[in-house]
């Protein structure tokens, strides 16, 4: 995979590397098809289904090799880390045949529609209907903060199909098409300049019956297990990657005579040596997770452990980068220059990695809960 | 398939380690000798030692759950201390001669061979007092020590630790053996000292979720206020992150995964940081009673503290940080 990376991954996609250019949408599907053509990507997932075949450990050695050149994240990493493996678990055959090839070929572009302004880390409190009509369904409500919607082909809706008394067990899932009559999706500018996250209106959208994916008023346990996928063992390259990250930095800091003088700082080798034990644990404790899962244990709460390590000690690199390189020697060389747009935009970016997918209040109280088990009554 | 490291025990390892903790959990209130003799007879103090010589030769895959276990039970014995020195230099696995370890040596190490004299002062070194064999660590090589020899002057140091009073010792041109290379010792050492801290502080914490579990005020536990389970939630996510990072080091050492001074570093920068929070939270958890000398809370903590104190974590970090610096410019 290393050969293969370094004959196909372009260079100008390194965001280490001065002359640095960010892949443009098409560009990047289409390496990210080649990505799959090449046999690297969906390595858990069945053969029949367009996978693999491979285990976890494969899985994660890829990863390792993919975070080392700081690949971009994948523009359909919603399919091919949540709902992909949802779908894997709860689906239809048929449905596991109609969607799944589609989400490693880029051919579908997944995105989430579960939160809500009125239901976010409390998702239980979900608002958006889903009511039976005819031969099919018909929803209505909004999502928000739903990742790359504006790009879409498919969203993965989570509504309520029964009584809300009944909370976690009164919702369902639906794949619905994003092309479908009564969809408005509305971008939502981020402070980091970009506008990934959207809010996406569902007015009376009408679905098919086998639109359903896990069973009508089961959607919770899907939803379930999409979450703690997602905490567990998606991305699993982001060791590798802020590895990469700590090494630009160290090197953007080399190359700058004002720079160079704080890599014999204590204080700031204190720090470094801080972030790099922060990446091997992250190393260690997804490695271990691999491993208990290989043997058929199960992830409970301790992709909340990892999620928060990770979430928590990107901010910490982020952090410590701005510091540093706000010393550099003016005017900025172009590598400085390059080092410092990179983690000025992951300063802002990872403000929201402590928030989304369960913000670290939400994944403490699952450790406190599921782990721990201590009573709140 | 491709493999990656595994750091399950096996059933016997498992055994052992469950042996060395009924053993332990019996020695309260036993002097320093009886425990020796009780951890000698049951093969703890043997863990690592040469096969060649007695020992069992398990490796620091083993031994760092017998030095957890150890700091679990508030052992007053240096447990790390005396099983990386029967690992080094012979003759101090039958618990006869209380062995321990010393790494921050400032002092002169003079001639070779039956030659040697060290003369300076090593600091801080667990059960300096009790102990019979002193292992020093220095640039030039481990120095194996008589406590009793002439030139060698020992002196409670100041620290916390009740249950093992370290101590200051002043050589001034002492014989001295050299039994070996010291990083290997260094980092054995630093793992081991870091599971002793990493028992101690999981047998706190477990008494903090006990403690917030029970006691009801406002009509509901103490972790049914929010601020509460999330302190607590938080401190077992410390306690992960510490102990896979001791599993690894320990790994590291014996040879089956990564970078061995990355490894090690990593566990005790971790263990110096995270766990004195640990157990300063449970103390918090347990409100005017943890405060009491009763408690043993108080005891976890100074453990930890003084632990922590032999080889400050900042330095640890300092290390990591500075070799890969020189690693990634040669690359």
């Amino acid at each position: 995979m290393r050969d293969w990376i370094a004959g196909n991954f372009p260079r100008t996609w390194m965001p280490d590397r001065a002359d640095y250019a960010a892949p443009v949408f098409a560009e990047q599907i289409a390496w990210e098809r080649s990505l799959y053509e090449a046999g690297f990507a969906g390595f858990t997932w069945p053969r029949d289904y367009g996978g693999q075949g491979q285990t976890l450990v494969e899985q994660l050695v890829a990863n390792e090799e993919l975070g080392r050149v700081g690949l971009p994240d994948s523009l359909n990493g919603i399919g091919k880390d949540m709902i992909g493996p949802v779908i894997l678990a709860v689906g239809t055959e048929a449905q596991k045949v109609r969607y799944l090839r589609n989400i490693l070929t880029m051919r579908d572009i997944w995105c989430q529609g579960f939160s809500e302004s009125e239901a976010g880390s409390d998702l239980a409190a979900v608002r958006t209907r889903a009511t039976e009509s005819g031969e099919g369904w018909i929803i209505t409500g909004s999502k928000i903060w739903t990742s790359f919607a504006q790009h879409a082909d498919l969203c993965l809706v989570l509504a309520r199909t029964g009584d809300p008394a009944l909370r976690h067990a009164s919702l369902s899932m639906f794949i619905v098409p994003m092309d479908a009559p009564g969809i408005t999706v509305r971008q939502i500018d981020q402070i980091n300049g970009r506008a990934n996250f959207c809010e996406v209106v569902f007015d009376d959208v009408r679905v098919d019956t086998d639109a359903v994916l896990g069973g009508v008023n089961q959607g919770w346990a899907g939803a379930g297990r999409v979450l703690e996928v997602e905490r567990a063992i998606n991305r699993m390259y982001r060791a590798s990657l802020f590895e990469n990250e700590l090494r630009h930095l160290v090197a953007a800091c080399r190359s700058d005579p004002r720079l160079s003088v704080l890599l014999d700082e204590p204080a700031y080798l204190d720090r470094l040596g801080a972030c790099y034990s922060d990446i091997e644990v992250l190393r260690r404790l997804v490695r271990r997770t691999v491993l208990s899962l290989t043997r058929g244990g199960a992830i409970n709460g301790e992709g909340s452990i990892i999620k928060l390590h990770w979430s928590e000690a990107h901010q910490r690199i982020a952090v410590l980068a701005r510091e540093m390189l706000a010393q550099a020697s003016r005017p900025l060389s172009t590598v400085t220059k390059r080092a410092i747009e990179r983690f000025d935009e992951l300063y802002l970016r990872s403000r929201a990695e402590t928030i989304q997918a369960g913000a670290s209040a939400v994944q403490l109280g699952i450790i406190a809960q599921r782990i721990l088990k201590l009573p709140k009554t | 398939m491709m493999m990656i490291e595994d750091i399950a025990l096996t059933e016997d390892q498992e055994a052992f380690r469950a042996s060395s903790a009924r053993s332990f959990a019996v020695c309260h209130g036993q002097s320093a000798r009886d425990i020796a003799a009780r951890v000698a007879a049951d093969g703890s103090l043997a863990v690592m030692a040469d096969p060649a010589v007695g020992g069992l030769g398990l490796g620091a895959g083993v031994a760092w759950l017998v030095t957890r276990a150890a700091g679990a039970a508030l052992l007053s014995y240096p447990m790390a201390e005396a099983i990386a020195a029967a690992w080094a230099a012979e003759g101090l696995i039958d618990g006869t001669l209380i062995g321990t370890v010393g790494i921050a040596f400032d002092g002169i190490v003079r001639g070779t061979g039956v030659n040697t004299r060290l003369s300076g002062v090593a600091a801080n070194i667990v059960s300096a007092p009790s102990a019979d064999r002193i292992l020093i660590a220095a640039p030039e090589g481990v120095f194996m020590i008589e406590a009793t020899q002439t030139g060698v002057a020992i002196s409670p140091s100041i620290a916390l630790d009740l249950e093992r009073p370290y101590g200051d010792i002043v050589l001034t041109d002492t014989p001295a053996l050299r039994v070996g290379d010291p990083d290997r010792l260094i980092q054995l050492y630093g793992t081991l000292r870091a599971a002793d801290m990493l028992g101690a502080a999981e047998a706190a914490f477990s008494a903090a979720c006990g403690h917030a579990s029970g006691r009801r005020q406002f009509g509901k536990p103490l972790s049914g206020q929010q601020v509460v389970s999330t302190d607590l939630a938080r401190d077992h996510y410390r306690l992960e992150c510490v102990q896979t990072s001791i599993a690894y080091a320990a790994l590291a050492w014996d040879g089956r995964y990564g970078d061995l001074a990355d490894a090690c570093d990593v566990a005790v920068a971790l263990a110096g940081e995270m766990l004195p929070l640990v157990v300063e939270n449970a103390i918090q958890i347990h409100g005017a009673m943890g405060f009491t000398w009763e408690m043993s809370l108080h005891r976890a903590l100074r453990r930890v503290r003084s632990a922590a104190a032999v080889a400050p974590a900042a330095a640890a970090r300092q290390a990591l940080a500075a070799r890969c610096i020189a690693n990634w410019a040669a690359v």
